[in-house]
């Protein structure tokens, strides 16, 4: 029987009933694997456990917090090899197993976790602690009408280059312009994703927004995601890049399409480094876009000397941020940041609350039990995208 | 004017027998523009209403005058710009004085320096309400004179079809949906000289026919949101604001919360409209035995019923 999931702790860890059990054998193992959901969440302790043949095994994660080297304990007599965490309730955790058999050091996913995170460098297994759930919005949702994907080839004269752009086109869109010289019938606002090909395809981005406008959660928004070339080198503070997204991709797509095309229309949204990309576009162009959305911003900045510990596709960052920090500008109306609280980057994005909000920004900050990672920024889609573009569902009731 | 609120139809059991109670025979009137695309699938609403429903089709009206008169339609989306940004900019101005109350109300060292405080704050918040509205109600009003409704044909083809609808009903039903559309469409066909009762309405309808419609929602995605003035309603009944989906909308175990939504929208009763119920209420008179609204010092109150008076 599962126990993943209950709230009640049990008086003794499914794990330590299996070791104080008299035959403990090879059924026995294969017994516990079968009967148990991995990690096996009791309260707030975690079991991550794996049957292997090595000669060490350790716990690999990004947690800020828990040890770099969390080693698992073999089971006297067996294979089975296993250390309880404490994970507090909410968390996500992205984790892999290494083993090590003499010289040999093999990573895997947990063969027993079919919970399994995708992103561009490679998929994870997941812990889900207690009371964490996937929210119901990013899972498909037959009642959502969806929307339409555009693919775009925007021409670049400041990047010399032709940039792809997927448009999302909210279910009930409507392209009608009246005639010559009056306003179109209906605008909408514009939200530009940076990584936007990874927000579609490791954060869920076009299901959640056609659930959360379904839903009255946010405003039907057209959305361009775009798609980086060389993304260390153009999205900390590159002018080119700025130039593209503010004098090229977003007049273009408001004289192409029925936009609202004021401030308070136009978002930009980012996460890690597309954080960075969304502030110092903003910082070019200050006043141009009314809403940021910055999740986990790779704000790293030094108070003092340059040892900042990014490595070297830091460095511009590090100088944007320092000299922003210097000098905080009130480039948006409004800021959603969010980070997670397992995230080597909390600290800075923590530190830059108070900058922002100095120049009169009005910021709206929210922390997770989550690390860096793409499931981490889908959880917080609805909190980001519903404050920055509202949908109606104060004005709705059925 | 006598009128029976409802609380919201999830279950219609209700309107259905108000209806059948109140219009026995002939056809209804029924505005469901809050609806919007939806308006026309009311196969439901029609079951409801015994087969009788005779749809005045606001939303599709509107918008073929819209389509029909571009001039028209641009004035509409200018309208609907500074409506929105009016309600922006009141929203922040709102944040801002409802801190002030709030902060007031944790601070409490001499108490009747703190009251005297607080009562003033909770003024400043109805005087930046009144403000509103009527900064709402003048946009609307030069709206009106610049596009002159009364003299486009069609409008006056249109309102001149839903006089007869309207003339021959035994009564008139109005659902809910969207209230800021259901709002704006019943201005536009001047349907406030035709509304009499019997008169039936629940949820963005009943908010509608009030002296204000307030925005609520406690729990909206983006975080807690303070309680809107939106504009002046029809003014149907007086005295009483309507606030249906009130479990799910409203943190009706925060007594501090609603007292102060009772102080700020004093001295009209916040109703609260729960599924299910049923409040008829007539000229002049109190809330009826049974209704449920929100008093400043102890949150959620009932009228006692007639046993427990």
């Amino acid at each position: 029987m599962s126990v993943a999931g209950t709230k009640k702790r049990p008086a003794k860890l499914a794990i330590n009933r299996l070791r104080e059990s008299r035959n403990l054998d090879d059924a026995a193992v294969e017994r516990f694997f079968r009967r148990h959901e991995f990690p096996i969440v009791e309260g707030s302790r975690c079991t991550f456990a794996v049957w292997v043949n090595a000669d060490a095994v350790y716990l690999r994660h990004r947690v800020v917090g828990l040890p770099d080297d969390l080693p698992l304990r073999r089971i006297e007599g067996t294979d089975l090899w296993y250390a309880v965490v404490e994970i507090p309730a909410e968390s996500r955790v992205e984790y892999q197993f290494e083993v090590r058999r003499g010289d040999h050091w093999e990573r895997f996913n947990d063969p027993s976790n079919p919970r399994v995170a995708r992103s561009p460098v490679g998929n994870s297994s997941v812990c889900y602690s207690i009371d964490y759930t996937v929210p119901d919005w990013t899972l498909p949702d037959e009642e959502a009408r969806p929307g339409e994907l555009v693919e775009l080839e925007v021409r670049s004269q400041a990047q010399r280059r032709t940039n792809r752009v997927t448009l999302y086109l909210p279910a009930r869109f409507r392209m009608q312009q009246s005639p010559a010289g009056h306003a179109p019938r209906r605008r909408y606002p514009l939200l530009v994703v940076h990584d936007g090909g990874d927000f579609l395809e490791y954060a869920s981005m076009k299901t959640v927004l056609d659930n959360l406008i379904h839903r009255l959660d946010m405003a039907e928004t057209v959305v361009a995601f775009t798609y980086p070339g060389d993304r260390l080198v153009e999205y900390p503070n590159n002018s080119a890049h700025a130039r593209f997204i503010s004098h090229e991709l977003v007049p273009r797509l408001e004289h192409d399409y029925p936009l609202i095309g004021q401030p308070s229309g136009r978002c930009l949204m980012g996460s890690s480094f597309g954080a960075v990309a969304s502030l110092s576009t903003a910082v070019r162009n200050p006043g141009f876009y009314g809403s940021l959305i910055l999740q986990s911003g790779s704000f790293l900045f030094t108070d003092i000397g340059d040892a900042h510990g990014g490595g070297p596709a830091f460095d511009p960052v590090v100088k944007f941020v320092n000299r922003y920090r210097a000098r905080p500008t009130r480039v948006a109306e409004r800021l959603f940041v969010s980070c997670g609280v397992y995230e080597p980057l909390i600290v800075q994005n923590r530190s830059m609350l108070s900058v922002f909000a100095e120049t009169g920004m009005t910021v709206n900050y929210v922390e997770s039990r989550d690390g860096h990672n793409w499931e981490s920024w889908r959880d917080r889609l609805r909190d980001g995208l519903s404050w920055v573009f509202p949908g109606e569902q104060m004005f709705v009731y059925e | 004017m006598n009128v029976t609120l409802l609380g919201p139809q999830r279950k219609t059991a209700a309107a259905r027998a108000a209806v059948a109670e109140l219009m026995p025979s002939g056809p209804i009137a029924t505005v469901n523009a809050g609806w919007q695309e939806r308006e026309s699938e009311s196969t439901e609403l029609d079951e409801v209403l015994g087969g009788r429903m005779c749809n005045l089709e606001l939303w599709r009206r509107w918008q073929e005058l819209q389509q029909a008169d571009p001039e028209y339609a641009a004035a509409e989306r200018r309208l609907t710009d500074v409506l929105a940004e009016m309600q922006a900019l009141y929203a922040i101005r709102l944040g801002h004085a409802m801190e002030a109350v709030e902060s007031l109300t944790r601070r409490n060292e001499v108490p009747t320096v703190q009251q005297a405080a607080l009562a003033d704050a909770v003024r400043a918040v109805q005087a930046l309400d009144d403000w509103h509205l009527q900064s709402v109600a003048e946009a609307r009003a030069e709206f009106y004179a610049a596009v002159r409704l009364g003299e486009r044909d069609q409008v006056l083809a249109h309102r001149a079809d839903v006089d007869r609808m309207v003339a021959d009903a035994a009564g008139m039903v109005f659902a809910g949906g969207h209230v800021g559309v259901l709002l704006h469409v019943l201005h536009v066909f001047d349907l406030g000289r035709l509304i009499r009762p019997p008169l039936v309405a629940w949820s963005a309808g009943a908010m509608a026919l009030a002296e204000r419609v307030v925005l609520f929602h406690d729990h909206a995605p983006q975080g807690r949101r303070h309680s809107e003035l939106y504009a002046e309603g029809f003014g149907v009944f007086s005295s009483i604001l309507p606030f249906p989906h009130a479990r799910r909308r409203l943190r009706l175990d925060d007594a501090h919360h609603l007292g102060l939504m009772a102080r700020r929208f004093a001295p009209r009763s916040c109703l609260l409209l729960a599924d299910g119920i049923r409040i008829d209420l007539h000229d002049h008179q109190p809330l009826p035995p049974g209704a449920r609204y929100l008093s400043a010092d102890h949150g959620v109150v009932q009228v006692p019923t007639a046993g427990e008076a």
